[in-house]
């Protein structure tokens, strides 16, 4: 395992103030699938997923993902490195519109610089056209066909939240990490988030999954880790997870049905 | 070909406005060519702040003491060490970029209000040293500052510096709209939106915010220095707090998210600005033209809560709204 | 020595004003979250009320509660017409309309009242004490008796009254407080009328010292963002105390280099502060990053 572990936390620690958020966290993970992380309120799963994204700098201990310890690397630096996420309280950008809300994750492709954009030079026209086609297709396979050019703000909030996965996708990540994608959305969308699931990880991009609908959680993943006051509380396949009583303790007076 | 004509068509118009200016300004008694000029000049430093603050979300109280700068730099360029007036400008635009480029490089550190009070000390901080260095001329400025002159033309009169500040001008909105047009511009209106987003989506934010720093900065820079070789005088007024408020307010009258705020942001303000210093004085004896302040106010917070795109933003709204309802019908037919 | 001990004795005077612009300050942005950029118009309408009065041949008192009467209505006139109906807009865009509302008061000072200053007399006259070789005016007495007086009864508010608590609990967590049936609405306009208060407080006992004009407004505000930031933006008593540390150092900077540079020190204080230590110069940073 240790060999071919893909992503790896050692000892990674958070503490807010006095507060231990997360506590010498130790997981490694092989590349592929989906990876759910679950736990009850303030288990630490979000504060978790900000340092794996950068948004936040761990106290102590290490990331590391491939090999490369990337521990303190900065949102955009994480990106680069193929790690993309979605937002639990969406963050799209509602001054754009849907296929520029894509675009914004390509900019890295479309060198030039500031200086040449201004000067109106040629040469990144091309690559420009080429990126345009490259999110037409995105969002068409992400359900967004024919909305290419509406304003991000104007859509219903279900298709907002398909905006954001597609910008995700659009940097195309090795991990991409969801925070509660499900939150907000009505049954029928939260349906075709099962078939979202196989298509990116047919593609083979590592999901991280953190969501508070248990039942999705364990339908929808290869592996569950349960985190309870920033600790590793079980680890296994879902219906291990599910079956184990310390979960149920931890969960007790929360619905888990799986 | 039909391309082409869209893409052109807002520069024909902008272009056929400018010409028009001299012809309606030279007439009406209202307005005088010192008023284009000065609209022109006040309309590139705004341009820069409505990228900055407007597109990239980063708000600058400060924006007064890179107009300064080029002011100055032409100044003493010029008269000290003997720089033909359009090196000074050019120089100065490119010791402005320098600075703000270091500047850039620390103040993003901080945000929304910590950033409008960062860069409202700066500016006010170089204000006060602006005024008691003797490189700057103290409280007394500098004096004698060359006119412009390309080659052997020297630009004299209102009409002539009114033409070169136009142009200037068109110059500055090509590179602007190219600027907010590419895949740079977008990532600013994104990191404008949500930094958050942004740099999990590849954004390097310090990086963009601080070339769109220092793009706003060398636009006040030359605005300065064109300001500096008209009047031929500076002094520390040129970096007065006054006059970053005052870009301010024509940034957000004009409308924070297009680059046609900025001009339009400059004639209005401007021309409320000429009125209440004509009308003022006439509502009572004992009140002068300089209150025009009060009405800058009015007019700001007005404009910031009926019309927050601002009247260029809020006309440009319109445009579209119609153009997107009228060939609905064919479009869909086909 | 003495000339040290001068300079701190005056700074502190100064410095009180500065304290009580930067704790209305503090207090608009803990409970609003916006900076209110027209704090220091509010000391300007209090000075130039109260002196303008008390130029006629009004009271001391009676001049005082008039100038903190107008002073409030300016208050809840700028956070009812400007802020309160766009509550929901971006940073930006609320810190360009509290400037819009600082120079629009401003403006219509100057056009009610015009360019000139006005004088108010000292509130106690007579001549003022030294001590050793130090000269303590009897005004000085007042500023810091007022202050300390304004200061302990805002803490006694904020702490001690049910309004006061549901105010600190608006500040802590909007949506929270909306829970428990505090109206953040009216939190703001409370927040308002006090730092129109403080302001106006600060005003009045300025006024024998300095002859207020429209004009004063700006840079009072400054030196009271100086003062809050130096404490961190959301602690009242750093606010007061940042108030105290700029007044000191402007005075003694004052006493040593050219008059001219009081200001540019004050203003490199505040931008330096901001970049190395936004969270004020008692508290740790944050490690947010984005």
């Amino acid at each position: 395992m240790t060999d071919s572990a893909w992503l790896r936390l050692v000892g990674l620690t958070k503490r807010f103030g006095g507060v231990s958020a997360v506590d010498d966290l130790d997981l490694e993970h092989r590349a592929g699938g989906v990876l759910g992380l679950i736990g009850p309120n303030g288990a630490g799963k979000t504060t978790v997923f900000n340092m794996l994204s950068g948004a936040i700098l761990p106290t102590s201990g290490r990331i590391e993902l491939d090999g490369h310890d990337v521990t303190g690397l900065r949102p955009d630096q994480m990106n680069g490195r193929g790690v993309s996420r979605t937002f639990q309280n969406l963050e799209i950008f509602g001054s754009l519109s849907v296929i520029d809300n894509v675009l914004v994750a390509r900019e890295r492709y479309v060198r030039g610089g500031a200086l040449g954009a201004m000067l109106g030079l040629p040469s990144g026209r091309r690559a420009a056209r080429e990126q345009e086609a490259f999110a037409r297709e995105l969002l068409a396979r992400n359900g967004l066909v024919g909305l290419a050019d509406e304003p991000a703000a104007s859509l219903p909030y279900g298709l907002q939240r398909r905006v954001e996965v597609a910008r995700a996708l659009a940097s195309q990540p090795r991990l991409l990490l969801l925070d509660e994608p499900l939150a907000g959305l009505s049954r029928a969308e939260s349906t075709s988030f099962a078939t979202l699931m196989d298509q990116v990880t047919d593609e083979g991009v590592t999901v991280l999954l953190v969501e508070h609908d248990v039942t999705t959680v364990m339908s929808v993943s290869d592996r569950v880790v349960v985190l309870d006051h920033g600790s590793l509380l079980a680890d296994g396949p879902p219906d291990a997870v599910a079956a184990d009583p310390r979960v149920r303790a931890a969960y007790l007076g929360e619905e888990l049905d799986a | 070909m039909r391309v082409l004509v869209t893409k052109l068509a807002p520069y024909a118009v902008f272009v056929g406005v400018l010409l028009l200016v001299p012809a309606v300004f030279t007439r009406v008694p209202f307005f005088t060519m010192a008023n284009a000029v000065q609209m022109g000049i006040l309309a590139i430093a705004t341009l820069g702040l409505v990228l900055l603050a407007g597109f990239a979300g980063q708000i600058s109280i400060g924006q007064a003491a890179f107009y300064g700068i080029g002011a100055y730099s032409s100044a003493i360029l010029t008269t000290r060490a003997g720089m033909p007036p359009l090196g000074g400008v050019v120089v100065g635009a490119v010791l402005c970029g320098l600075a703000a480029y270091l500047v850039g490089s620390f103040i993003f550190r901080v945000r929304g209000h910590y950033l409008a009070l960062a860069t409202l000390a700066f500016g006010l901080m170089l204000g006060n040293i602006a005024r008691q260095l003797e490189i700057t001329g103290g409280a007394s400025g500098i004096v004698d500052i060359p006119q412009l002159a390309l080659g052997p033309l020297i630009i004299t009169g209102d009409l002539r510096y009114y033409y070169l500040v136009a142009a200037v001008l068109l110059v500055v909105i090509v590179l602007a709209r190219n600027l907010v047009n590419s895949a740079f511009g977008r990532s600013l209106r994104a990191l404008g939106d949500s930094e958050i987003a942004a740099a999990s989506s590849g954004v390097d934010l310090a990086r963009h915010k601080r070339v769109v720093f220092v793009v706003a900065a060398v636009f006040a820079s030359v605005a300065g220095s064109l300001y500096a070789h008209w009047v031929t005088f500076v002094d520390y007024h040129t970096l007065d707090l006054l006059l970053s408020i005052q870009l301010l307010i024509m940034a957000t009258v004009g409308g924070l998210r297009t680059v046609w705020g900025a001009p339009v942001g400059a004639f209005l303000v401007l021309t409320l600005s000429q009125a209440a210093q004509e009308l003022l004085p006439r509502l009572s004896s004992n009140i002068g033209g300089e209150f025009e302040i009060a009405v800058f106010g009015l007019a700001l917070i007005l404009v910031l809560l009926f019309l927050p795109s601002g009247v260029a933003g809020g006309v440009l709204g319109l445009l579209k709204r119609r153009r997107r309802t009228a060939p609905r019908v064919p479009t869909d037919a086909s | 020595m003495s000339d040290n001990l001068q300079f701190i004795v005056t700074g502190l005077a100064t410095g009180s004003v500065y304290a009580l612009v930067g704790l209305g300050i503090v207090l608009v942005h803990q409970v609003t979250g916006i900076i209110n950029f027209a704090q220091g118009e509010f000391v300007m309408v209090g000075a130039l009320t109260f002196a303008l009065l008390n130029e006629k041949g009004l009271g001391l008192v009676p001049a005082a509660l008039s100038a903190l009467a107008i002073t409030v209505v300016v208050g809840v006139l700028v956070e009812r017409l400007a802020i309160a109906p766009a509550r929901k807009s971006t940073i930006e865009r609320l810190i360009i309309l509290t400037i819009g509302a600082s120079i629009a008061i401003q403006g219509i000072t100057l056009v009610v009242i015009g360019t000139s200053p006005h004088f108010a007399s000292a509130f106690t006259a007579g001549a003022p004490y030294r001590i050793g070789g130090v000269v303590i005016l009897r005004q000085y007495l007042w500023v810091f008796a007022v202050t300390a007086l304004a200061v302990v009864t805002l803490w006694y508010f904020l702490t001690r009254t049910l309004t006061g608590k549901a105010m600190r609990a608006a500040a802590m967590n909007r949506d929270a407080a909306r829970l428990v049936a505090v109206s953040p609405s009216r939190m703001s306009l409370l927040a308002f009328v006090l730092a129109a208060l403080l302001g106006a407080i600060g005003g009045i006992v300025l006024a024998p010292l300095q002859a207020p004009s429209a004009g004063i407004g700006i840079a009072l505000g400054l030196k009271g963002f100086t003062a809050a930031v130096l404490g961190g933006l959301n602690s009242p008593t750093g606010a007061v105390a940042g108030g105290l540390l700029i007044g000191v150092i402007e005075s003694v900077a004052a006493g040593y280099l050219p008059s001219g540079y009081k200001d540019a020190i004050a203003f490199g204080i505040l931008f330096l502060v901001l970049l190395i230590r936004p969270n004020g110069l008692l508290r740790r940073a944050s490690s947010v990053r984005v």
